[in-house]
């Protein structure tokens, strides 16, 4: 089998075949496909990238030392987004655990304090104009659940039943929990859309 | 797009555009030197890890000790069954006979036999004395001589009953000697036992003619006086009894005045 051929496989292909050869070139590929995406669904959750890229490279690490536990029933995008969103969920309680007992005090008490975002890189914060910045600030105000919801189907544009199946809850569940984190979100963002 | 999507489509439509974050250019090489890093980990088998000498001494101890604690349970064990469960043990001194002529006696020592004798002896005379003791006071003093004669009889009448008592006990301790001796069962030694209590028997009423026969020795006490009871024994000087017999009576004649009086 060669690298070009490889490369046409699709992601449950590639998954099958680094399980039973152990094809580092089937892995690399994989991490080559989900790596950006990956990177963009933890970061808009977390809004650290430094810590967005330590939960994506856990994920891979997870994906290649538990290769095994893939099921092929499941579509691969499920089960490494179902990774990441894990790792991304206990990264962020992590670190809300940290800054409640510092900021959190401060702020209103049914809202998570506005924390300012100083790990961005310059390349990327160059990038984001301000509005960019304001929505990004306002995603992560959102409650948790709603926000992983809104993220995976309006930045990352999958399925409900995708998301349904990433967050191992019911379709109606995961609609309802994207409008709640929609008017949500329009409600932090009342300002722009008012003007 | 439904009604929910307009509303929010402004909102919907910043969200599609927000920009797309790249991993970083070295995103790769950190990751496989996270992977490499973490293998090792893995590869240590359960094998190696119970051999290494960190863990073997520890083990090595335990298994040690469980082995003496296995031992010493074990030999607990049978003190602790089940005590209806436990077949009887066949007794190596129990000898079956048939008759009663096979019997094994040993005959008791005379020495012990006199102790035996004497000590029944000596708690007869004792008690009664302890009798004598108790029917002095119910009689009067005139009729204390004949009494006497008459409370040493109904001791020996008692005697006889405690002797029966005693007796009774003297065959049980003969069946329990000769049971510790060598004969099992009572019944086998009743002939013996019978010729022995007989003789006893008649050896007691000798002693008891002997102690008939001694000389009654009167008590002091009929020759007591309430002027007479001395109880601190002290010797009183003539003055003392002097001012003893003045006072005694003073008290007389008040006692007679009084009697007096009441009369009157």
């Amino acid at each position: 089998m060669t690298d070009r051929n490889l490369s046409e496989f699709t992601d449950e292909e590639l998954i099958l075949e680094f399980q039973s050869s152990g094809s580092e070139k089937a892995f690399e590929i994989l991490v080559q496909r989900f790596k950006n995406p990956l990177i963009n669904y933890v970061y808009r959750f977390l809004g650290d990238y430094d810590s967005c890229v330590d939960v994506v490279q856990d994920t891979f690490v997870k994906v290649y030392r538990y290769k095994d536990n893939y099921s092929s029933l499941a579509k691969f995008s499920t089960w490494i987004y179902t990774i990441a969103g894990n790792l991304a969920r206990t990264e962020y309680q992590r670190k809300h655990r940290r800054n409640f007992f510092s900021i959190s005090s401060f702020g209103d008490e049914e809202k998570p304090f506005d924390i300012p975002d100083n790990s961005n890189r310059p390349d990327v914060a160059a990038d984001m104009n301000l509005k960019n910045e304001i929505i990004q600030k306002a995603l992560l105000k959102v409650r948790d659940s709603y926000r992983e919801a809104v993220i995976l189907r309006d930045v990352q544009e999958l399925s409900y039943e995708e998301i349904a199946e990433i967050m191992k809850i019911e379709v109606g569940t995961v609609k309802s929990r994207i409008n709640r984190g929609r008017a949500e979100l329009q409600k932090y963002l009342k300002d722009i859309y008012n003007d | 797009m439904n009604e929910e999507e307009k509303t929010y489509k402004k909102l919907l439509d910043d969200l599609k555009d927000l920009p797309k974050i790249d991993a970083p250019k070295n995103f790769e090489t950190e990751l496989l030197r996270k992977i490499n890093s973490s293998e090792p980990e893995n590869k240590e088998s359960f094998w190696d890890k119970l051999l290494s000498p960190g863990k073997l001494a520890p083990a090595a101890i335990a298994i040690a000790s469980a082995a003496i604690i296995f031992f010493v349970v074990d030999i607990n064990s049978e003190e602790m069954e089940d005590p209806l469960n436990i077949t009887p043990r066949l007794r190596e001194d129990l000898v079956v006979v048939e008759s009663f002529e096979e019997i094994p006696v040993a005959p008791l020592k005379k020495s012990e036999r006199v102790k035996e004798e004497s000590k029944v002896i000596n708690e007869g005379l004792d008690k009664t004395r302890a009798n004598e003791t108790q029917i002095e006071p119910k009689v009067g003093l005139e009729k204390r001589s004949d009494t006497k004669s008459q409370g040493v009889e109904n001791s020996f009448s008692d005697e006889s009953v405690l002797d029966k008592s005693d007796i009774d006990n003297l065959k049980s301790e003969e069946t329990g000697r000769l049971d510790m001796s060598a004969a099992p069962s009572a019944s086998s030694t009743l002939e013996s036992e019978i010729s022995k209590v007989d003789s006893f028997e008649r050896e007691i009423k000798i002693e008891r003619d002997e102690i008939k026969n001694l000389p009654v020795i009167r008590s002091s006490s009929e020759n007591l006086n309430k002027d007479n009871i001395n109880f601190m024994q002290r010797n009183l000087s003539t003055e003392e009894k002097r001012e003893v017999q003045q006072l005694k009576m003073k008290v007389q004649t008040e006692k007679s005045q009084k009697t007096e009086q009441k009369s009157n």
